[in-house]
């Protein structure tokens, strides 16, 4: 599967990219606070995916979703007031955002991954379409 | 190049742009050292009240060093380490844009900086 051409995020061993116009959108509004998290939060799951290591709190499987979305903690957790978080599925060093919220609670409500659900399949439908013909 | 001071950069965009990659070395800090610890933790398989009683810590502390790794001094990260079975090292790595920090007329870093990183990395 290609990844779309641009990338928000380019590691070492990852590329970050937004699929879709909501992720675009609420990258678009992430204050310059926000922005540097995002860098930190990237470059940890950067750092974890070249050495191996397994996820030990910014990233999780989301549970409950069809697709295998996956979370990534902008905000760090010490953080007070609203949490910035990415939803996005993984196709090998491509992490391909979804959604983007912010969110008081830690849980993510359970419409946000329904939405991240259905926005991955879409665009996996969209590309198997692309590469069948 | 002469040092440049906090005072002098102060209200410019280049005092911004200072703060900010200074803040990203400090954030990326913090949550590096949390990610490894709780990653450390969970494959382990040891629960936070029994790290906590191994550490004579309380749960709840020991929660807060793994969640968000701030305020963890040298001290905690070792207590933790002896938990573990573990030795925590420190090493140090130039910043890929090492040019445009403060440190950007130092003399060359030491060669043994870079053999200190490698026997770590052949532990």
């Amino acid at each position: 599967m290609e990844p779309p051409a641009t990338a928000i995020f380019e590691g070492t061993c990852l590329t970050i990219h937004l699929i879709t116009p909501q992720a675009e959108e609420f990258f678009a509004t992430l204050n310059p606070r926000e922005r540097r998290d995002f860098r930190v939060a990237a470059t940890i799951l950067d750092s974890s995916l070249c050495q191996g290591r397994p996820p030990g709190g910014r990233s999780e499987r989301i549970q409950g979703s069809d697709v295998g979305l996956f979370e990534l903690r902008i905000t760090p957790p010490r953080r007070r007031g609203p949490k910035a978080r990415a939803l996005y599925i993984r196709e090998g060093p491509c992490l391909l955002v979804v959604r983007g919220l912010r969110k008081a609670r830690r849980a993510i409500p359970r419409r946000e991954i329904e939405l991240g659900d259905r926005d991955a399949k879409a665009y996996q439908s969209r590309l198997g379409g692309e590469h069948g013909g | 190049m002469p040092r440049r001071t906090k005072a002098d950069l102060a209200g410019s965009t280049e005092a911004e742009r200072f703060n900010d990659r200074r803040d990203f070395e400090r954030e990326l800090l913090y949550g590096e050292a949390a990610e490894m610890l709780g990653a450390l933790v969970r494959e382990i398989g040891i629960s936070q009240r029994d790290l906590a009683e191994r550490m004579r810590r309380s749960e709840s502390r020991v929660s807060r060093i793994l969640n968000t790794g701030e305020n963890t001094t040298l001290k905690t990260i070792a207590d933790l380490g002896f938990a573990l079975g573990l030795r925590i090292h420190l090493t140090a790595t130039p910043l890929p844009d090492r040019e445009q920090s403060p440190a950007a007329a130092d003399k060359p870093l030491p060669d043994w900086l870079a053999r200190h990183r490698q026997l770590l990395a052949e532990d």
